[in-house]
């Protein structure tokens, strides 16, 4: 991870925020299933989290500000607590827009041990990206993860709601192979399918 | 001794994870059974039990069931914690996947006894599968009147929920949890004695019980057999019983989840795992990243038991055992653990902030062969720091995998601080790969 | 002790081995000070929730057995979070104590810039201090530092420097616990955690100078004085901020007779600790390159500097001929001295036409002393606000207001024409059609049917009904300031009056001006009313004023109708400009008198709830500059009006003699002692 700590570009004054200036985005789909969501808990700042997940579909597999502003909109909190709330998790992707599938490459213990970082290398030749990066053609983010917690099938890799493992040069082919072929974007499909784990069927 | 496969006896069968596969086990008859108990009688068969939590700490489960006030005034909470994140440890995962009932009717089972209006499993963002397959026995559960309003004509109400996580290890702290479960940042609260305990005000300021998937697990085993038989199994340890799943990695011939009883050498867990790849056993780190390294000879002795891996100056944690081979650099693998760490610290408090980065910067400035005398120190002087003076456990956790290397592997350290190359594989720079 | 026959349970603690009695529950942290020891903090701060962040106050804990022996915890516990309990021992100042606070503030500062000699809070800076006593002599971190952009510019007001932030929280708490506007929250996390506005936008608070208060580094400096003095080379002289009738006690830190800056003053009466925006950083009229500094007076048609004698001369002279057709306009920021002097003047020459902004004359209701106190409205059950935006004009009662609400759990209800702060925490917020306010009083105190009501302002029956429900209730405290009638008219201002006095409520209907309490006191002493400004501008058009005296009063400014001001400017035969900043009025005027300010000349000022407060003088004046009520007593002099005016007290005592409020405020409850400095607490 970089040392530096990522900020926007600084402007020589903050720009004021108009509230009233807001879109929202999301789809009468999504409006229903937020508020399915809602009900589940005494409060509705317990809704932060699938409200980001479902924003993190809806706004193409990135949390904008404008996507965390129409969360906080929805759920009456200040903007700045649900951005908190969404750049404390590695799973919302709120530095940058990630490509259509994101591989994430587990390298802790079980897999350090079992070459994580040579396919890490390999994936990194492969796609001609390094870590955090993504290829021009917008297909793929290369990400170094922790523990993915799958250490019987080290080394393993995490591809929207798949786990590869253990991963060799040619499981690595065939993957990546098959990812391009697909016309939805892996990012997207994940957070849809962790939208959906938290709806009854009744609901869906 | 061998395996003892109690929760895990039927996770390959497929059948398992629906609801008549489930019931054709004898699922549901541990439920079944609690709701014509008086609610205290449920707890006191978890105390029989000897049931202990199954999440790392292995506090005495009872207690927790004990600790929600029995006249009822407000809401009550249950919450599962499936937010499994420490380093080595797989076990929730094949649990929730494959064996979502049990989960799904061991919760039923603690909010009947605790008088809950609803549970909550806390999973983590990465657990697809497992949340899939849960979804579907919650649905299940609900058409068969096993949840919900006047669950199985009882008159009492129950509700289960899935909560997703979104990526921080943090989370699995329970304080942390609840934390994110309200939707705040995953960041721990104060705990008695600076706050009162959960069990009295806990997530959504209610009277709330956290276990972990396993123990939850254990319910309808504990209610259908009675504590008495529980307590049978593991009666060889001091204070631990029935079984415990231990998620073997790391250089071993057949990594899994294997279940065992306690008592058992954990040189037989090894060997249930098919036995070292590729060389000789170095080291063990017998119960996720957070728990002390001990060595070959220790492992030869070693039982598992919560107090019995004490002896041998570690820890059962959380289940996730991890053997490597001689081939091993305890420097690189130690850079690893404390880099793990360092990303997963939520930044609430300063020593963990602030020393698990110094102690990732300190080795990877002895892995690029930049090593000073003294550094041995330093690493242990900060480990010592953050160890006790961090505001949650996972400061703790973080010290103890660096200070227990450097106390168990002093040469390998000294070898490369002053050589600028590893002792075991001879790499210099930052050699990451092993 | 009090806290006993308050029925507070009391607990006997051991702290360094000494028995000490305190409340139950009472934080650690707070406890050990009744024995004079410090244990060291950052991110603690007694107006907020503790938090045990930044594991500074670590004490070894432990617990008296029955047998009388101590039985210590084996970790360090956070002191700040730690409860006082029956039988908890505590140590500060163990060897492993000792260790624990250098390790900590080691890796405080193994990534603090130490950029201390160009640092805004060098020399009182808490980092620093705490180093300097429990810190470590040297660092033993060779690595890389951890890096961030400088200087971003949060507001036009506040300036963040995120490298020397410690991530104590205590910025970040403040707005969500104390502000409530929620406009800083810390993102990502671990050793990147940072606080910050939402993506970097402006951070618009009414209170955001606090933050910098607060901050016990660098990390949130004052866009306005950033790098213009070192603290230690500032005085710190205690003032009253004068900018609006709350009163808040605060530090003026000057520098070579000027003025720098203003902190926050403690004063749990009025401010506790807090300042608004507009009071923090709205006094740079001090530094005014216009402040008026020479007496001028018209001779044919342009205005000549003179002397006080002649100036004084010529307006006695006018007096002596035009004075029962003498007008005064008293201006928001005067002392209660030239205040009283004013009115006094007005009696003696028999014209009794006195005016100012906080004028009641027009609402048909005479002046009363408001129902609560700042504090006592913390204890209020139900706050019932009335009127445009609290927080622009009395920002630190909307603070209490908050306080009541989030702290001790007061509803409070917020009855508006546009959404208001208030709303947020809002038991119950009543937002009407413009101009239906008066109906909706009749909806609340039963004379019309609530669907009717409901009909013609918008607001739905349910809300009403609930809101006619909790104001049956104890413990209900109105507040309302003469905005209500600027924007509803007159009528529903006095029928919101009656409302409260319906239900036996506490009726506040507060002054929003620095002297509109103490001119209207001194006006109802006198037996005269206060007039509104426009009346008397009014009055100059018609002749019935002939002589116009502006004290500090900008008409410009003050009056929206300004064809009647220039007219009325135009007209009047002679027109005395009394101010401290030359203004448009000045054109107009026939003698320019130049008046000092409060903390120049000195002054006492009586807020909002009748707390008369002193300021001495403590900078030099400017060039002929005097303050207000020299002034004043100078011409009464003059004028025989009145005598042996030599001093404010003087002055008070004199007022004491017409003016019950004054009577009662110098008798009575009085006048506060500043404390030592609350900064940097």
């Amino acid at each position: 991870m970089s040392d530096l700590i990522g900020l926007q570009t600084l402007s020589e004054k903050p720009t004021r925020l108009d509230q009233s200036q807001l879109k929202l985005n999301f789809s009468e789909a999504a409006v229903s299933q937020l508020e399915e969501i809602k009900s589940h808990y005494p409060s509705e700042k317990a809704a932060i989290l699938p409200a980001l997940w479902i924003a993190q579909r809806e706004y193409g597999g990135f949390l904008s500000s404008e996507a965390i502003a129409e969360v906080a909109h929805r759920l009456h909190r200040a903007y700045a607590e649900v951005e908190g709330v969404a750049t404390f998790y590695s799973m919302y992707n709120t530095r940058h827009k990630p490509g259509k599938h994101k591989l994430e490459v587990c390298t802790c213990l079980s897999c350090h041990v079992n070459g994580a970082y040579r396919i890490l290398d390999l994936i990194e030749k492969k796609l001609g990206i390094r870590p955090n990066e993504t290829t021009e053609d917008g297909l793929f983010t290369l990400e170094e993860v922790e523990c993915l917690n799958a250490c019987d099938r080290a080394v393993v890799m995490q591809v929207g709601d798949s786990y590869y493992g253990p991963l060799t040069e040619s499981l690595l082919d065939t993957i990546i192979a098959d990812l391009k072929s697909r016309t939805e974007s892996t990012v997207i499909q994940m957070a849809d399918e962790i939208v959906k784990v938290h709806l009854p069927e009744s609901a869906v | 001794m061998a395996e003892r496969k109690l929760l895990l006896e039927h996770s390959h069968e497929t059948s398992f994870r629906t609801r008549a596969g489930y019931e054709q086990t004898g699922g549901y008859e541990g439920l079944k059974k609690a709701l014509g108990m008086e609610r205290q009688a449920i707890i006191d068969e978890v105390k029989t039990s000897g049931l202990r939590g199954r999440g790392g700490a292995g506090f005495p489960t009872w207690i927790k069931w004990n600790g929600l006030p029995k006249e009822k005034k407000t809401s009550h909470f249950i919450i599962c914690n499936a937010d499994e994140g420490e380093p080595g440890t797989f076990k929730d995962k094949e649990l929730i996947e494959k064996c979502p009932f049990l989960l799904v009717e061991g919760m039923t089972i603690a909010g009947v006894a605790t008088q809950a209006d609803a549970g909550y499993i806390y999973i983590r963002g990465e657990y697809l599968d497992g949340a899939r397959s849960l979804r579907s026995a919650i649905d299940e559960a609900y058409k068969a009147g096993y949840l919900g309003k006047n669950i199985m004509g009882s008159g009492v109400n129950f509700d289960l929920y899935i909560h997703m996580g979104a990526g921080s290890y943090e989370c699995g702290e329970e304080t942390a949890l609840m934390s994110s479960l309200m939707g705040e940042r995953g960041m721990p609260r104060l705990k008695f004695p600076h706050a009162p305990l959960p069990t009295i005000s806990g997530v959504f300021e209610k009277p709330t019980l956290i276990n972990n998937v396993e123990t939850y697990c254990c319910a309808p085993f504990i209610l259908k057999n009675g504590g008495e038989w529980y307590a049978t199994l593991g009666a060889s340890t001091k204070n631990s019983r029935g079984t415990k799943i231990f998620s073997v990695s790391g250089h071993v011939k057949k990594p899994g989840n294997y279940e065992i009883e306690f008592g058992t050498p954990l040189q037989e867990l090894l060997e249930i795992a098919g036995g070292m790849v590729d060389g000789d056993l170095k080291f063990c780190v017998p119960g996720g990243s957070s728990v002390p390294m001990i060595k070959k000879a220790e492992v030869e002795r070693a039982i598992i038991g919560y107090e019995e891996m004490s002896e041998v100056r570690s820890m059962v944690g959380s289940g996730g055992c991890m053997f490597f081979n001689d081939s091993t650099c305890v420097v690189t693998f130690t850079w690893r653990t404390a880099q793990f760490y360092a990303n997963e610290s939520c930044g609430k408090c300063t020593p963990c902030r602030e020393g698990t980065r110094w102690m990732v910067q300190i080795l990877d400035r002895i892995l690029a062969g930049g090593g000073n005398p003294g550094d041995a120190e330093l690493l242990q002087q900060v480990a010592s720091q953050i160890d006790g003076r961090s505001f949650c456990p996972l400061g703790d956790a973080a010290a103890w995998p660096v200070a227990a290397a450097l106390r168990v592997f002093p040469e390998e350290f000294a070898y490369f601080i002053e050589n600028g190359s590893s002792m075991v594989t001879g790499a210099k720079t930052l050699a990451m790969a092993p | 002790m009090a806290a006993e026959m308050m029925g507070v349970d009391m607990v006997t603690i051991l702290v360094d081995d000494i028995e000490l009695q305190v409340p139950k529950g009472e934080l650690i942290v707070e406890s050990v000070k009744r024995l004079g020891i410090e244990i060291p903090i950052f991110c603690y701060h007694p107006r907020m929730k503790p938090v045990g962040m930044c594991r500074m106050c670590l004490v070894e804990t432990g617990t008296k057995q029955p047998d009388g022996t101590i039985r210590k915890m084996p970790k360090p516990q956070a002191s700040c979070t730690l409860p006082a309990s029956e039988g908890l021992a505590i140590y500060t100042q163990t060897p492993q104590i000792i260790q624990d606070r250098k390790g900590v503030l080691e890796f405080l500062l193994i990534n603090h810039p130490l950029d201390c000699p160009i640092c805004d809070r060098g020399g009182e800076c808490p980092l620093q201090n705490n180093t300097l006593f429990y810190g470590p002599s040297t660092s033993r971190h060779i690595e890389f530092k951890r890096h961030a952009p400088k200087a971003i510019p949060l507001s036009e007001h506040v300036t963040l420097d995120l490298e020397r932030c410690i991530q104590c929280g205590r910025c970040v708490r403040f707005t969500e616990e104390i502000s409530g506007d929620g406009q800083l929250a810390f993102r990502f996390r671990g050793a990147s955690m940072q606080p910050s506005t939402f993506a970097l936008s402006a951070f618009e608070s009414k209170f955001s100078g606090n933050t910098i208060e607060i901050c016990p580094v660098g990390a949130l400096t004052s866009s306005q004085s950033r790098f213009r003095a070192r603290p230690w080379d500032l005085e710190s002289s205690a003032g009253v901020c004068t900018l609006c009738s709350c009163g808040c006690n605060v530090w003026f830190d000057h520098r070579i007779g000027k003025l720098v800056r203003v902190n926050g003053r403690t004063n749990n009466a009025v401010n506790e600790e807090w300042t608004c925006d507009q009071g923090k950083f709205g006094h740079d009229y001090y530094n005014h390159n216009e402040r008026q500094a020479s007496v001028f007076i018209r001779t044919s048609a342009r205005l000549e500097s003179t002397s006080w004698t002649v100036g004084l001369g010529e307006i006695v002279t006018k007096l002596k001929s035009t004075g029962t057709s003498a007008g005064f306009l008293l201006g928001p920021k005067i002392s209660n001295e030239a205040g009283f002097l004013a009115c006094r003047a007005a009696t003696a020459l028999g014209s009794r036409q006195v005016a100012g902004i906080d004028s009641r004359v027009e609402l048909g209701a005479n002046f009363e002393v408001p129902a609560d106190s700042l504090l006592s409205l913390e204890q209020a059950k139900v706050i019932v606000s009335v009127g445009p935006s609290l927080a622009d004009t009395l920002p630190i009662v909307y603070l209490r207001v908050r306080k009541a609400a989030s702290q001790k759990g007061a509803k409070v209800i917020s009855i508006h024409s546009s959404p208001t702060e208030l709303d947020e925490f809002a038991f119950l917020s009543l937002c009407h059609k413009p101009g239906t306010l008066s109906l909706l009083i009749q909806g609340l105190d039963g004379s019309l049917a609530l669907e009717e009501v409901a009909l013609q302002t918008g607001v739905s029956a349910q809300a009403l009904k609930e809101a006619k429900t909790v104001l049956e209730g104890q413990g209900v405290s109105f507040i309302a300031t003469n905005q209500v009638a600027h924007t509803e008219g007159s009528a529903a201002l006095s029928d919101l009056r009656r409302l409260a006095k319906k239900l036996e409520a506490n009726w506040n209907h507060f002054c929003e001006t620095a002297s509109g309490f103490a001119s209207l006191a001194s006006c109802s002493g006198l037996g005269m009313e206060l007039q509104s400004p426009e009346s008397i501008l009014k009055k100059c058009l018609s002749g019935d004023i002939k002589f116009l005296w502006l004290v500090d009063f900008d008409p410009f400014e003050l009056v929206k109708d300004r064809e009647l001001v220039k007219q009325a400017l135009e007209e009047v035969e002679f027109l005395v400009v009394q101010s401290a900043i030359a203004s448009e009025a000045s054109h107009y005027a026939s003698v320019v008198l130049p008046q000092s300010l409060p903390a120049e000349g000195g002054g006492s000022f009586t807020n909002l709830d009748g707390q008369l407060q002193n300021f001495d003088a403590f900078l030099p004046k400017i060039g002929m500059a005097r303050a207000d009520w020299q002034i004043f007593a100078e011409l009464l002099s003059r004028m025989d009006l009145a005598a042996g005016m030599f001093s404010r007290q003087d002055i008070l005592q004199m007022a004491a003699k017409d003016v019950p409020y004054f009577k009662e405020a110098l008798t009575g409850k009085q006048d506060h002692q500043p404390q030592p400095s609350g900064a940097g607490v």
